[in-house]
């Protein structure tokens, strides 16, 4: 069962266009979506919480079309975006009480114990919270009435090392229970690295990869060497190649590796790795 | 549906009201004092016109909030359809001039009380046909705004359900514009002494026939609500938040 899935979504925004985009957020996992800022990811998030409108495809939420789906979703996916969607006067504390009547399965002891474990002061307003505090604000309030699905676009962007961490461990406790899922928006690698189960890799607009992590960190190995080693053959092979002065780096499918000399180092590749290099390597391809 | 629609009412209502505060009462206090002593008039209907201009300029206040502060992702959140946010906020911008002509005739029957209390000097402010002439005259100048300024308002939603509040803000001061425009063409027709015996036949067949000029109007007046509506549900449906 799949908590969403994107069949052949096309969107075109000026310039900019998704491109028969596909893939699935499997139910029970953590799937991350990675891509550079302006990849399409906060765009796709929007046409799944019907934000904006598609040009093409179809768009299925817990196995029901999105277009025909009117059933009340608002119990079922908690949303984080990367800028807070409450009035900038509003507290803590008087949220609960406009949010509360909207889901079937608020748990007011929740919100105030999340309020509590993030150190969030009920009293103050929202325009008085830094980044991170309001983040944690939207989180509160995702994880206060039974979402199945957390929707979270750029959530750790600008928070720093600790609060990432911190975050990792809130979506870990999340998955805890059976039947839940997350897709998590991120152009930083690490942060998926630790929690995400799947990957999703945007690059302008398409999907590059969309499958298990290991499938993806065992497809590519990062290989260095001196300029010596680096033979036309294997140039051809390698992703976003970046050439210095003591040799070279970049990215190399795992199976073009067999038979590379011992004066190549061949060693397991990070995700923000494969994130970079492929990046740079679609780059340049580009120009 | 209907539920989710009043609760976006009562969103828009806490939206707006951290952006009502005593400055803006004051000012507003200020202005409605302004118009009573310049205008000494005794039916509270100048009180009253000023409050529900006041009312149809915040109408787009919880446009202007909704997105500052990124609503609409809120009310996607909250599954609150795109038809129950226009239904709400047509309820809201309704409830809203209802309290401001509410408001007006709670102002008028204060300046009244005043007006008793100051004696002689007050005599100005009081109504010359006693409580029930106060109460029709005001019902009268009451009707006659909500269906004027309801009218603006009909024109005002689709703008900003089609353009976003940055885009439409100053197009919505046209039907103002519009209004005033009008008012006072008619004014410089009704001055005319050609027309003016035309106008004097029309209004006397209207006085004659109040009833059922009475009806066209309100049917005229709905119909134009309803397709402003309507207009709106298709804007908001197509556009990309």
């Amino acid at each position: 069962m799949n908590s969403v899935e994107l069949r052949g979504l096309t969107k075109a925004q000026g310039a900019f266009v998704l491109g028969e985009m596909s893939f699935a957020v499997p139910e029970g996992y953590i799937t991350g979506f990675i891509g550079p800022n302006g990849a399409g990811k906060t765009s796709t998030i929007k046409a799944i919480l019907g934000l904006s409108r598609p040009d093409g495809g179809e768009i299925l939420l817990f196995g029901e079309p999105l277009a025909a789906g009117r059933r009340n979703l608002a119990g079922e996916i908690g949303v984080v975006m990367d800028e807070p969607f409450f009035v900038e006067e509003w507290t803590a504390a008087q949220m609960e009480g406009l949010l509360a009547p909207f889901y079937p399965a608020w748990d007011g002891a929740r919100y105030a114990g999340l309020l509590a474990r993030f150190g969030l002061d009920g009293r103050k307003k929202v325009r008085e919270l830094s980044r991170g505090m309001k983040v944690k604000l939207m989180l509160a309030a995702a994880l206060s009435h039974g979402a199945r699905l957390l929707l979270l676009d750029e959530p750790t962007s600008g928070l720093d090392p600790v609060a990432r961490d911190e975050l990792g461990e809130i979506l870990r406790e999340f998955m805890r229970e059976e039947g839940r899922s997350v897709l998590f928006s991120t152009h930083i690698g690490a942060d998926l690295e630790r929690v995400a189960d799947h990957i999703v890799f945007l690059m302008e607009g398409r999907v590059l990869f969309a499958g298990p992590k290991e499938e993806l960190l065992e497809g590519y190995l990062r290989v260095a060497g001196g300029a010596e080693s680096l033979s036309p053959a294997l140039r051809a092979q390698i992703a976003g190649l970046r050439e210095h002065g003591a040799g070279f780096e970049g990215l190399l499918p795992a199976d073009a590796a067999q038979g590379l000399g011992s004066d190549v180092l061949i060693e397991r590749a990070s995700l923000e790795e494969i994130f970079i290099f492929l990046g740079r390597g679609r780059q340049s391809h580009a120009e | 549906m209907r539920s989710k629609a009043f609760g976006l009412i009562r969103l828009d209502f806490a939206t707006v009201r951290p952006y009502l505060g005593l400055r803006q009462g004051l000012l507003y206090l200020a202005a409605l004092l302004f118009v009573t002593l310049s205008t000494a008039e005794v039916g509270g209907a100048g009180a009253a016109g000023l409050l529900a201009v006041l009312a149809a300029i915040n109408a787009g206040l919880p446009f202007s909030l909704a997105e500052r502060n990124k609503l609409d992702a809120l009310y996607a959140s909250l599954s609150i359809s795109r038809k129950e946010v226009v239904l709400g906020r047509y309820g809201f911008s309704l409830i809203a001039l209802l309290a401001a002509l509410l408001a007006g005739a709670a102002w008028s029957l204060l300046v009244w009380a005043l007006a008793g209390l100051a004696g002689p000097a007050g005599e100005a402010f009081l109504p010359r046909q006693g409580a029930l002439g106060w109460a029709a005259g005001y019902f009268g100048a009451a009707l006659t705004l909500f269906a004027l300024v309801g009218l603006v308002q009909f024109l005002q939603l689709p703008l900003y359900f089609k353009l976003g509040y940055t885009r439409a803000r100053f197009l919505s001061y046209l039907p103002f514009l519009m209004l005033g425009l009008l008012a006072a063409g008619l004014g410089r027709f009704a001055g005319d002494g050609a027309f003016a015996p035309w106008l004097a036949g029309i209004l006397a067949w209207a006085e004659g026939s109040a009833g059922l000029l009475g009806a066209a109007l309100a049917a005229l007046w709905l119909l134009l609500g309803a397709f402003s509506l309507r207009l709106s549900l298709r804007f908001y449906e197509r556009r990309d938040l």
